[in-house]
C-alpha cells in the first residue's frame, strides 16, 4: 500500500520518449518476474498506455497513407480505370440484356403454356407497396378434344368441380347421343350424372364426388362375382344386372359408373379412361 | 405381451377398413334401380337428417324413396318417412334422385334407418333396400 502511494509521485515521462522495442522488453521482463516484489502496477499500465497511443496514430498514419496510395494509383492508372469501368458498363448492359430475354422467354412462354392449357401467371404471387397476395387459381383450361362431344359437358362439370384425372372415356359406341345432364351437391357429396341414347339403348354415366370419408353406396347386380379389371393402377369392376353391363370404378373419391354398356365395348371403353 | 400387441394391430386394422374404405356392396339384381346410397347426418340444431340417393338404368317416371324406416338402438322403430308426409321422397320424370327427410330426436342416441327406394315405369315398379351405418347423435 505504501508503495502505491509513494508511486504516485514517482514521473513516468521518461517512458514516452523511449523507444517501443525498449517498452515491450520492460513489459515482457515484468511478466516473468509476476508475483515478484520488484513488479510495479502503475509502472506497467503506463507504459501499456504509451504503447496503445502509439499504435493508433500508426493505424491513422497508415489510413492518411492509403489514401495518398489511392489518389496516387488513380493518377498513375488513370486509363486502366477509365478500360475498367467501360467494361463495368458493357457487364451492365450484359446484365441487362439477359434479364430481357428472360423475360420475352417467359411471355413467350406463357403464350406457349396458354395455347396447351395452361396459364402460368396465374400460379405467381402478387404484391404491392402494402400487401402481399397469392393470385387466386383459375382452374386449368383442360382440353376436351379427345372427349366424346355427349359427355363434354360432363367432363367441363367434373373440371369445375377440381377432377382433372382421366375419368371418362374417350371411346362411345356409334350412335350415342346426349339425352340429359343432372347435377347435384350437398355437404356429402356432389353428384354428375349424364344420360346418353346409343341406338335406342340408354347408357347412364354416373360421378360422385365424396366429400366425407365414410359412406355407403350400393349396386344393383345379378348373381355371380363381377369381374376385377385393372388399367392404369384403377380396379374396374364390372358386372350384369337384369344382363345389362355396369362398370363401376373408385378413383380417390371419385366414385363412377357407367351402366348399360353393350359387352363388345367393355374392353375399349375401361382402355379409353 | 406379444398376444395383446397383435390384437391390437388386428383391431386397429379393422378399425381403419370400416372407416376409411369405400364398401363397395353388390346387391340383387333390380330391373330399373342400379344404384343406391345413403346416409345419416345431424345440424347443430338437433336434426338428425337421411339423405339417399338413386340412380336407374333409364328413365323412370317416378323415382326415389317409398319409406325410410328410422330406428334408435334402444328403442327400435322410431319413425317412418312416406311420401304421403314427405313429398320431396320421390320425383317424376328422371334417371336420378337426389333427396333427404329431416326430424328432432333425442340426442345421445344412436340411429340408423332402412330406406326402401322405389323406381317405376310404364305401370311397373321395383324396390331396392339400403341399411345406413349407424350415427350417434
Amino acid at each position: 500500500m505504501n508503495q502505491k502511494i509513494s508511486n504516485k509521485n514517482i514521473n513516468f515521462s521518461k517512458y514516452d520518449t523511449m523507444e517501443t522495442e525498449q517498452l515491450e522488453e520492460i513489459l515482457r521482463a515484468d511478466f516473468y518476474l509476476s508475483g515478484a516484489a520488484s513488479s510495479d502496477e502503475e509502472q506497467m499500465n503506463y507504459i501499456l498506455e504509451v504503447l496503445t497511443k502509439r499504435d493508433k496514430d500508426v493505424l491513422r498514419a497508415n489510413l492518411v497513407g492509403a489514401e495518398k496510395s489511392l489518389e496516387e494509383f488513380k493518377k498513375k492508372h488513370a486509363k486502366e480505370l477509365q478500360h475498367t469501368n467501360r467494361k463495368k458498363r458493357t457487364s451492365q448492359i450484359i446484365r441487362f440484356s439477359a434479364v430481357a430475354a428472360a423475360m420475352c422467354i417467359l411471355i413467350l412462354g406463357s403464350v406457349t403454356a396458354n395455347s396447351v392449357g395452361w396459364n402460368i401467371w396465374d400460379r405467381i404471387a402478387t404484391w404491392t407497396e402494402s400487401v402481399f397476395r397469392f393470385e387466386s387459381y383459375e382452374q386449368a383450361e383442360t382440353d376436351f378434344d379427345h372427349i366424346p362431344e355427349p359427355l363434354k359437358t360432363t367432363a367441363e362439370k367434373l373440371t369445375e368441380y377440381g377432377i382433372t384425372e382421366n375419368a371418362i372415356p374417350t371411346v362411345l359406341p356409334d350412335g350415342c347421343e346426349f339425352k340429359n345432364n343432372s347435377f347435384f351437391s350437398d355437404s356429402e357429396k356432389i353428384s354428375i350424372v349424364t344420360e346418353l341414347s346409343c341406338d335406342s339403348e340408354p347408357i347412364i354415366f354416373q360421378y360422385v364426388i365424396h366429400l366425407r370419408t365414410v359412406y355407403d353406396s350400393e349396386f344393383q347386380k345379378d348373381e355371380g362375382e363381377p369381374d376385377i379389371i385393372e388399367h392404369n393402377g384403377i380396379l374396374f369392376y364390372v358386372f350384369t344386372n337384369c344382363g345389362k353391363y355396369t362398370i363401376t370404378w373408385m378413383d380417390g373419391s371419385l366414385e363412377c359408373m357407367i351402366t348399360g354398356i353393350p359387352e363388345k365395348f367393355i374392353e375399349e371403353i375401361i382402355n379409353s379412361i | 405381451m406379444k398376444k395383446n400387441i397383435i390384437k391390437t394391430c388386428l383391431l386397429l386394422l379393422i378399425m381403419s377398413l370400416l372407416l376409411n374404405s369405400t364398401v363397395f356392396a353388390f346387391e340383387d339384381s333390380n330391373i330399373y334401380i342400379s344404384y343406391t346410397s345413403g346416409s345419416i347426418s345431424s345440424t347443430s340444431s338437433g336434426y338428425l337428417t337421411v339423405s339417399f340417393s338413386v340412380t336407374a338404368n333409364e328413365e323412370m317416371s317416378t323415382l326415389g324413396a317409398q319409406t325410410i324406416e328410422l330406428y334408435s338402438l334402444t328403442n327400435g322403430l322410431v319413425k317412418t318417412f312416406r311420401p304421403s308426409e314427405y313429398p320431396s321422397m320421390l320425383t317424376k320424370s328422371s334417371v336420378t334422385y337426389n333427396s333427404s327427410v329431416s326430424c328432432s330426436m333425442t340426442s345421445r342416441e344412436t340411429y340408423y334407418a332402412i330406406i326402401t327406394f322405389y323406381a317405376e315405369k310404364q305401370g311397373n315398379s321395383t324396390t331396392a333396400t339400403l341399411t345406413t351405418r349407424s350415427y350417434k347423435l
